[in-house]
């Protein structure tokens, strides 16, 4: 950046900087994209930013994102009762419900376990979790955390501090991605799709 | 797959040299210190990405110049690749065809084609992790998901120890940092053993001809089979054999599991993994008369170095059956000056029987892998290889 820049775009390039997969290069299109477009457009975007950040929180029951107490998915009567799918993050939500393959209600935990990041149980909603199986007759839960070391060894932490509650508990299937061919799988993937095989 | 020929540029006294290699056999000699072991150390460098010697890369960049490089040109069955590698101040970079390579595991992958064997007597006596190592790597050329699963498994080891530093973890969170553990380090041992199941009948073969008697073979302990409080190495009733191959992944993950609850109290003390393939036993061991004798406590440095240079041979072997009889390029530095003269001629006689091509260094000795018309020598001296026969 050419130290004749008017700072006002300093400012904005290096904010755009911070956020994830913009670079030099992209944060100074953008801002002399946003400079050249009209004044509100420039508003639009600055009240969108803001207004998010104000009006966006978690779900009062199951931590997804909502703008009200309790998020859609909640609120929908359609939903199946009794059976919870657990995920990470919101966005692993959204991107189950994307599949249109699942009609229950979920809980997000906000993360998984890591020691070495100092995150153990008490700073996830694990509690929460543990009172919704009892106050709304949970009768199956589904482990849909990520397939990695985090997410596994949270797996089993769930399955340990739930098995005495009675629950049925049972993980994602885990195997070759469709389109994914078997030769560039890992063997580990490989022969777990092996032990999960379905009979045809 | 072999070497066609490599050129050492600016690396530590080499000349810069186009050096045109034979299929089968090559050895550089010379007395010591005019480069004989750098000239050798340049084409480890080239296969394997890792010196044998000290690890520094301004030790191997020639004094005063910014940076090295050694290219070569690695053949097999039908086709051809140029390697390079160069290192500067920045790290290493490697080539292929020109192109830049950036994982080094992906190179590797693609190459992986040059066995070091080296005189460390040390490894039959030194700390398991060595032993442990040496597996480790040659699963890791025979199963190129091995890093992947390596990985996995130290996550986890280094998550649960983390764990320790919490003051109270509930049994539940404990539970699942074990299984965790258990789970990635089932699959570390599963392919240490199903390495060793066929390893260890080539080393108690090639044992044999070095003349260490019969059943030369690696033991390998799970730490969860050590007696409670003992010990690594030695502690171990001879009795008490453990058969290596043949159990499932489940229950070794069950065994692991197991170790953890019994260990729970050490491990609180120590605040470490105590049970898990990181702390595994493997040992050299000879059938006698009157059992199994660990080469550690009663071998001969005679025996120790023999014992280390059938495990090499055999992983060498190993490779190439994994690479459906692919060779790989081996690389022996000065061996021969360490065996007496009974292994010595055992040794010409294994190493004219594997199809590979080798790169050898002697002080002397010359005559001695060197079969009429299957070679090339070279006198080494201040940096320059000069043919000679």
């Amino acid at each position: 950046m050419l130290s004749g820049t008017p700072p006002s775009i300093k400012r904005l390039i290096e904010e755009l900087k911070r956020l994830p997969g913009i670079g030099d290069r992209n944060a100074e299109r953008l801002a002399f994209h946003v400079l050249g477009a009209p004044a509100e457009r420039a508003e639009a975007l600055a009240r969108a930013l803001v207004m998010m950040k104000k009006t966006v929180r978690d779900c009062r029951r199951c931590y997804n994102l909502t703008e009200e107490d309790l998020c859609g998915i909640c609120r929908d009567p359609n939903r199946t009762e009794g059976i919870l799918c657990i995920v990470q993050t919101a966005r692993d939500l959204l991107a189950i419900e994307g599949t249109g393959q699942y009609k229950g209600r979920y809980h997000v935990l906000k993360g998984v376990l890591s020691p070495m990041r100092g995150i153990g149980p008490e700073d996830l909603t694990v509690q929460a979790l543990l009172a919704r199986i009892g106050e709304e007759g949970i009768k199956e839960v589904i482990l849909a955390t990520n397939l990695n070391v985090e997410g596994e060894a949270t797996a089993s932490y769930l399955l340990a501090a739930l098995k005495p509650l009675g629950v049925k508990v049972s993980r994602i299937a885990r195997g070759i991605p469709i389109g994914g061919s078997l030769e560039h799988a890992d063997a580990v993937t490989l022969g777990l799709a092996i032990d999960g095989r379905k009979e045809l | 797959m072999r070497m066609d020929w490599v050129e050492p540029d600016r690396f530590r006294n080499l000349h810069r040299q186009k050096i045109h290699l034979h299929p089968r056999f090559n050895l550089v000699y010379g007395p010591n210190g005019q480069g004989k072991t750098n000239f050798l150390e340049a084409v480890a460098c080239l296969g394997s990405l890792r010196s044998f010697r000290t690890a520094g890369k301004n030790d191997l960049i020639r004094h005063g110049e910014e940076m090295c490089r050694v290219s070569g040109r690695l053949l097999w069955a039908e086709s051809e690749r140029i390697l390079s590698i160069s290192l500067d101040q920045r790290g290493r970079s490697q080539f292929i065809d020109d192109r830049r390579i950036a994982s080094p595991e992906e190179y590797l992958r693609s190459v992986g084609a040059v066995h070091f064997i080296p005189e460390d007597v040390g490894m039959v006596g030194g700390p398991p992790s060595w032993r442990r190592r040496i597996l480790d790597r040659a699963v890791f050329e025979t199963r190129p998901g091995y890093p992947s699963e390596y990985r996995r498994f130290l996550s986890a080891l280094r998550q649960r120890n983390a764990l320790f530093r919490k003051a109270r973890p509930s049994a539940e969170e404990r539970e699942g940092w074990d299984r965790a553990l258990a789970e990635t380090g089932s699959w570390i041992l599963k392919r240490r053993m199903d390495l060793l199941g066929t390893l260890n009948r080539e080393m108690a073969a090639l044992g044999e001809i070095l003349e260490l008697g019969e059943g030369l073979h690696l033991r390998y302990t799970p730490s969860f089979e050590k007696v409670p409080g003992g010990s690594a190495i030695g502690n171990i009733p001879w009795m008490e054999h453990y058969e290596t191959t043949g159990r499932s992944r489940e229950a070794l993950a069950e065994g692991i599991l197991e170790g953890l609850f019994r260990e729970r109290e050490r491990e609180k003390r120590s605040g470490h993994t105590l049970v898990g393939p990181h702390r595994d036993a493997v040992q050299f061991l000879l059938e006698g008369s009157g059992g199994p004798v660990d080469l550690a406590r009663f071998g001969s440095q005679g025996q120790k170095r023999a014992a280390v240079l059938a495990l090499k041979l055999a992983l060498v072997r190993e490779v190439a059956r994994a690479r459906e009889g692919e060779w790989p390029l081996v690389i022996l530095d000065d061996v021969s000056s360490e065996l007496d003269e009974a292994r010595k001629k055992a040794l010409t006689g294994i190493i004219r029987e594997f199809g590979a091509q080798f790169l050898l260094s002697a002080t002397k000795d010359r005559d001695l892998f060197f079969p009429e018309g299957e070679g090339i020598a070279w006198r080494v001296q201040a940096g320059a290889l000069q043919r000679t026969a």
